[in-house]
């Protein structure tokens, strides 16, 4: 079973499942999700996205360290990488190729929601494009930890294993926690085909390696991606046509 | 191979036009160049000319002519 309280006006939303509470923190305009778990004095972040409600979450549960996983290294699943590292203790895993990018400054600018963002004002007759912009500078990130093809990683009571999903980037993982949750940032999610247009992306990768791996997921586990809501692959009925 | 050349080829390479219809290209005027067609053409640019454009200037390369102009603000001549 499953609850949900959305408060959107803050884009947090957070979910009570069996044996886990899971929050999530949507970035806009872009609508990615970082996803949160509490427990003891640690914290889980999945795709990072700064956040002054997380923050105050986590520092209301006095949490003193910080473990980042990233599904893959694109701006709106990096952008809030620093932010927090910057506040706590802290360790950054990713897939090797997802590494190498998100090392380079160039790879760290935020050109798709600055793009998205100047579509809007052209239909609002905003500027907040230029603005957003002057605000994002491009960074860097460190990955404490990498992996190739597969990784376990046990963060306290959860066993995570880490399997490179190449597609929507070279740099892609699928995170599945306890056989129950599956976080697939940008290679899979519910409403929409997964996009392999952008550089580096590869339709071959994907249907060579990513799409294999998501057939063999089970119907039952709950999949957490990287836009919009969870869902379970049976309800997808389109899904090998992806 | 000309800057021109250069700056062609990454208009083909990324939205897969003919040269012939290059010069009335502009932002979503092709299903190709959206959102997601528009970093596959700057990447393609930066690679090419050796650059990293602003972002502003991403936001602002609106047509293969435009793009012109702001090449040359990264001392891009030629095209």
């Amino acid at each position: 079973m499953m609850k949900a309280n959305r408060n959107n006006r803050n884009q947090t939303e957070y979910k009570i499942f069996d044996n886990c509470d899971i929050f999530r923190f949507v970035f806009e305009p872009i609508s990615s999700n970082m996803y949160m778990i509490l427990e003891d004095d640690q914290a889980l972040v999945i795709d990072p996205n700064i956040s002054e409600d997380a923050y105050s979450i986590m520092r209301n549960a006095k949490i003193s360290f910080v473990t980042i996983f990233l599904t893959h290294e694109h701006h709106d699943h990096t952008s809030g990488v620093n932010w927090y590292r910057e506040k706590f203790e802290s360790k950054l895993f990713c897939q090797r190729r997802c590494a190498e990018r998100i090392a380079v400054p160039k790879n760290n600018r935020p050109l798709l929601v600055a793009r998205i963002i100047a579509d809007k004002d052209k239909s609002n007759g905003r500027i907040e494009a230029k603005q957003f912009a002057s605000k994002n500078e491009p960074y860097i990130c460190i990955a404490d930890e990498v992996f190739d093809i597969e990784m376990e990683y046990r963060w306290n009571r959860h066993l995570l294993r880490f399997t490179s999903t190449p597609g929507h980037s070279p740099g892609s993982c699928c995170i599945l926690m306890d056989d129950q949750f599956l976080f697939t940032g940008d290679s899979l999610i519910k409403d929409m085909p997964v996009i392999t247009r952008f550089p580096e992306g590869s339709r071959g990768d994907y249907e060579k390696y990513t799409k294999p791996f998501l057939s063999d997921i089970n119907d039952d586990i709950w999949i957490l991606p990287g836009h919009g809501d969870e869902f379970q692959k049976k309800m997808l009925s389109d899904f090998d046509d992806r | 191979m000309t800057n021109l050349d250069k700056y062609n080829e990454a208009f083909i390479n990324a939205f897969g036009v003919e040269s012939s219809q290059l010069e009335e290209l502009a932002y979503q005027s092709i299903a190709e160049w959206d959102s997601v067609g528009h970093m596959g053409l700057i990447a393609g640019l930066e690679d090419a000319f050796d650059i990293m454009l602003e972002t502003d200037d991403i936001v602002d390369f609106s047509s293969y002519e435009k793009g012109k102009e702001i090449l040359k603000k990264y001392s891009i001549d030629g095209v």
